[in-house]
């Protein structure tokens, strides 16, 4: 299989040419990370201030630091199952979806059919849907298939709830490759699945890293669905376990503020795994 | 013809010549059935858990609708929507998602260009860099909205603290028993919550920028902002047009933000549609009601997410 | 040859979805509970804290293991829904048909539900009629809707008056107020800006925190049939009492979380600190006050005004789904939750019973609850109507109005009666 892995190219080739203005990029990329990332920090070093200080007088550095919250976070409350469930549904779901999607795309971007312009509004149609209230009759749809308090169930949901968006971005990246690739393969007698799997996926990595970063965030965040869905508490997913500590009475910030600490370490590995994916991928303009 | 071995092992033809021609029918009839055939999966995952139910809540917007299964819903016909032109929260509502929109999405999409344009060429440690922005998008927005109230508490919150340095203004600001500081925290909230997100992406349609393209225009003597122009914006404007239109639809949507942040503040000067919407379904148990505003805020993003897309369109060809 | 390949696509797409619809239809296995079919599995909801040694959680999983031994074929899934999502989601699987056998609600919901027909009568069931008997009358009346009783009380609270002993004595005073009036020239005296003190804390501005001033003070927010505020919620005590409690907010001598909002100090975190010398509240503060290092308190009874000493009525009451699978189940674990066994069980975690048998008893093994149970002799449930939810929220928006300075107190009242009565004639 002819693939190159392409480097950024040096000076003239980059976006700042010959002046790559190196100093000045990473100052600002310093700031823009410090100004992201600054509030997060704090709530890391919160997650280590002892629960009954955290409310009132703000501080820089915890008073009295201890750990106890995370212990209290991993203890209390089956914090490991929850883990576990949000990372089975979180991977089904990319899975699930970005096969889905990369066929949908794939069919929208090559294809002039009958119905195409058609049945794409109705994928993106769904995104202009509130979802607040969608919970409802798709609860009531849930309970006919008895896909009630089903894992599986919120996956097929989630699913769904992310093929338009992912389907709608990969359409513009396929779209963009040219098609001269694609001729080529097929003289080779290749099927279209060939196609969409030895080629156009690898080209495409960065798109596919993006959607599977998304995809697998948005299945590990969500709470409304999988609150609604899910009656069984050891079927429950990390964000319900997270709510348990914001109490009918008191909140227990402490432990809330280090399970979120916990719960958003996966997310962010995930995220660097897939950037690698992406600096993997072929640049377009590198085959020529 | 020539022949090729395939992967699974049988002759495959190149499709030239008569040979080929005799089978061209139910070729050409399998090939117009492919793209049906890639869609099949996604759109009947898509028509069952998603299309059915927005069906459903259309229709329900149509009733006085009751939850409890068996009682009578009365059909109202269009009186759910004549209802939302009466009412005086959907007026400060609207205005407040709007407010939200056009406050919110045109700062995203700047500061993310504008970082993504820092960060697309190499940089020392340029991974961090990139995962540090975008990390607040993956953060829980309950949490999220708390450690914003914390920042901004009206005692001793730093944001106080800070102002107070760059201004001078030594009067804690209790920003959320206003309405206008109230929703100043949220649009913060918002676009620093929502920048990461725009930044990937056209951190991804950046890395798509031919180089070849770049280089050959700068040795043929083109000056950095013409070289931008003709070759780098282009190839952004879809991306552009992708993040915009999503931006506006996630910024009508918002809800989570109003109700973490403001259920100490003032009430209704703060709802937006969503938030309003919610309250009409589960405090109210007007359903009907809700569907039917669900289902007009649904029709006028869809209208300008289609236009907007319409206009792309125009312009690629 | 691209038709043979096209042939494998086919298979793979038919296949894929085929996959979809058939898991669909197959899922039941993976899906629901793996319980035998003699077993009858109930679910209960509710929002207990799992926090603490013992949590309320392990407590309650206590009483539902005597009870699944005592009825062995039940069993009991006891799942934790957090606070703001609990009546979202029940309603939703009510609409489903799909209702857990019993939910701990909140009592305000009661009316709303019941309103809505979801909800079991209990007045018209027999096995219920000894455990309404023995109801405390405050608690009880929160299950009141058009005529019958649709729930149980389950356990209950009020809020009483903790003061801070240390800032008393520094202040000059001898002891907590008895009257109103006392209380309110006490959070003056005990305000000190310079040290960060404030002299009351008040929760916030919805009716759980103000009506006991309300009430204290001679005034109502509707009339006895809760058909009508107008008159009432507008009248001159209550707005004595909103102006009092506003006035003293402007002079500062009450604590950030009257307003709310961001960085709030809540009452209990102030109380424990020692920045709010005054506050009232629920017996789960005991366990965090006695925890708080250096805080010397005392507990009375809510201050006398011209109405008596009247403290507001909380807590959660039991009620069981119409459409609940397995309704007479449900009705044994209803009936066993309101048992002395589960009652007392529960009030040593510090969830009050709410039944009078019950209230001699946990004094005895709780003596810190003899405050509460005393205060719940007078204490009164906020207008138990369907629309109440709505009523609460219009009230706390016309006070936050106020607050904002756009809105006098009279005509915020005024608007506040007249939102609740459209509130309350709407069922």
């Amino acid at each position: 299989m002819r693939r190159a892995v392409a480097k950024p190219a040096l000076s003239s080739t980059g976006l700042f040419g010959t002046r790559p203005k190196t100093r000045l990029r990473l100052a600002i990329a310093v700031v823009l990370a410090l100004l992201s990332v600054g509030p997060l920090i704090y709530m890391v070093i919160l997650s280590f201030q002892s629960n009954n200080d955290i409310e009132g007088d703000t501080v820089l550095l915890p008073t009295h630091p201890t750990t106890s919250n995370y212990v209290v976070a991993w203890t209390e409350n089956s914090f490991g199952h929850y883990f576990a469930n949000s990372f089975l549904v979180a991977i089904a779901t990319v899975i699930i979806t970005v096969s889905l999607a990369s066929l949908a795309a794939f069919a929208f971007a090559r294809y002039k059919f009958p119905g195409r312009e058609l049945i794409f509004y109705t994928f993106l149609a769904s995104l202009a849907i509130p979802p607040v209230l969608l919970i409802i009759p798709q609860f009531l749809l849930m309970d006919r298939l008895h896909l009630v308090d089903s894992l599986v169930g919120l996956v097929f949901l989630y699913v769904s709830a992310n093929l338009p968006f992912m389907i709608f971005f990969l359409r513009g990246f396929f779209a963009a490759i040219p098609r001269e690739y694609e001729e080529a393969f097929r003289l080779d007698g290749a099927s279209t699945l060939r196609v969409i799997v030895r080629l156009i996926a690898p080209l495409s990595l960065p798109a596919l890293a993006l959607v599977s970063m998304f995809t697998f965030s948005m299945a590990w965040d969500e709470f409304p669905l999988a609150l609604t869905m899910l009656n069984t508490p050891s079927r429950f997913t990390l964000p319900i376990g997270l709510s348990d500590f914001i109490g009918a009475h008191t909140t227990f910030w402490g432990p809330f503020f280090a399970g979120s600490v916990i719960a958003t370490v996966p997310v962010v590995i995930i995220f660097v795994v897939t950037q690698r994916w992406s600096r993997r991928g072929i640049s377009l303009g590198g085959l020529r | 013809m020539t022949t090729t071995t395939t992967l699974e092992g049988r002759p495959a033809a190149v499709s030239l010549g008569a040979a080929s021609r005799r089978s061209g029918r139910s070729q050409r009839a399998r090939r117009k059935a492919t793209p049906y055939l890639l869609l099949l999966p996604a759109f009947a995952l898509y028509a069952i858990f998603t299309a059915y139910p927005v069906f459903r809540q259309f229709e329900i917007s149509f009733f006085n609708w009751h939850i409890f299964p068996g009682a009578s819903n009365p059909f109202v016909g269009w009186s759910n929507y004549t209802k939302i032109f009466h009412d005086p929260i959907v007026r400060t509502a609207a205005w407040n998602s709007f407010l939200w929109i056009v406050v919110t999405v045109p700062l995203q999409i700047v500061i993310g260009l504008f970082a993504a344009g820092t960060l697309a060429d190499r940089l020392p440690a340029s991974a961090l860099w990139r995962a540090a922005i975008y990390i607040p998008v993956v953060t829980s927005p309950v949490v999220v909205a708390w450690v914003f109230s914390y920042l901004f508490a009206s005692q001793g919150g730093i944001a106080n603290s800070v102002l107070a340095v760059f201004t001078g203004h030594h009067e804690a600001i209790d920003w959320t028993a206003q309405t206008w500081t109230g929703n100043v925290v949220m649009w913060l909230l918002t676009i620093w919550k929502g920048v990461g997100w725009s930044f990937i992406i056209f951190l991804a349609a950046l890395d798509g920028v031919p180089r070849e393209l770049l280089e050959a225009a700068r040795i043929d003597g083109a000056s950095e902002p013409r070289v931008w122009r003709s070759v780098v914006i282009p190839s952004l404007r879809a991306a552009i047009t992708f993040v915009t239109v999503l931006l506006v639809i996630g910024a009508a949507q918002t809800f989570s933000q109003v109700y973490l942040v403001t259920s100490g503040g003032p009430y209704n000067s703060t709802q937006t549609l969503m938030s309003y919407m919610r309250q009409l379904a589960f405090i109210n148990f007007s359903f009907g009601y809700a569907a039917a505003l669900a289902s007009l805020v649904a029709l006028v993003l869809f209208g300008f997410s289609w236009a907007e897309i319409y206009v792309l369109r125009q312009q690629e060809l | 040859m691209k038709g043979i390949k096209r042939k494998y696509l086919v298979r793979a797409s038919l296949l894929a979805s085929a996959g979809v619809v058939s898991s669909l239809t197959g899922i039941t296995a993976v899906a629901g509970p793996a319980s035998a079919s003699s077993t009858v599995t109930l679910q209960f909801w509710n929002t207990y804290n799992p926090v603490g040694k013992p949590s309320e959680v392990s407590t309650m999983q206590g009483i539902l293991n005597q009870f699944q031994k005592e009825n062995k074929g039940i069993k009991v899934v006891s799942v934790q829904i957090p606070y703001g999502n609990l009546l979202a989601k029940f309603i939703t699987a009510a609409a489903a048909g799909d209702p857990p056998a019993v939910l701990r609600s909140d009592i305000a919901w009661v009316p709303t539900l019941a309103a809505d027909g979801l909800l079991v009568n209990m007045s018209r069931q027999k096995w219920a009629q000894p455990i309404l008997k023995g109801a405390l009358a405050g608690p009880l009346s929160t299950n009141w809707y058009q005529n019958a009783y649709y729930g149980i009380p389950d356990d209950t609270n009020t809020q009483v008056l903790f003061w801070n002993k240390t800032l008393f004595s520094a202040a000059g005073l001898s002891g907590p107020p008895t009257t109103l009036a006392q209380m309110w020239t006490d959070a003056a005296t005990l305000t000190n800006a310079s040290k960060g003190v404030f002299g009351l804390s008040v929760g916030g501005v919805d009716l759980w925190n103000v009506a006991p001033y309300v009430w204290s003070n001679g005034g109502a927010l509707t009339n006895s049939h809760l058909t009508e505020a107008d008159g009432y919620m507008n009248g001159t005590a209550t707005e004595a009492t909103v102006t009092e409690l506003l006035g003293l907010q402007k002079a500062g001598d009450i604590g950030s979380d009257f307003v709310g909002g961001s960085g709030a100090v809540s009452d209990e975190t102030g109380f424990s600190k020692g920045e709010y010398a005054m506050e009232i509240d629920g017996p789960w503060a005991v366990p965090t006050f006695n925890a708080a290092s250096g805080l010397d308190y005392g507990v009375a009874q809510f201050p006398a005004g011209p109405g008596g000493s009247i403290s507001t009525v909380g807590g959660e009451d039991l009620v069981i789904a119409r459409d609940a699978p397995n309704v007479a189940d449900a009705k044994l674990l209803a009936a066993f939750l309101a048992s002395p066994y589960a009652q007392s069980a529960m009030a040593a975690r510090g969830d009050m019973a709410g039944y009078t048998a019950d209230a001699a008893v946990e004094v005895k093994a709780n003596p810190y609850l003899a405050p509460w149970v005393q205060q719940l002799l007078t204490a009164r449930a906020r207008p138990v109507a369907p629309g109440y939810p709505e009523l609460d929220a219009d009230f706390k928006a016309e006070v936050q109005e106020v607050l904002a300075g756009k809105l006098s107190v009279s005509d915020a009242m005024d608007t506040a009666a007249s939102e609740a009565d459209a509130a309350l004639s709407n069922p």
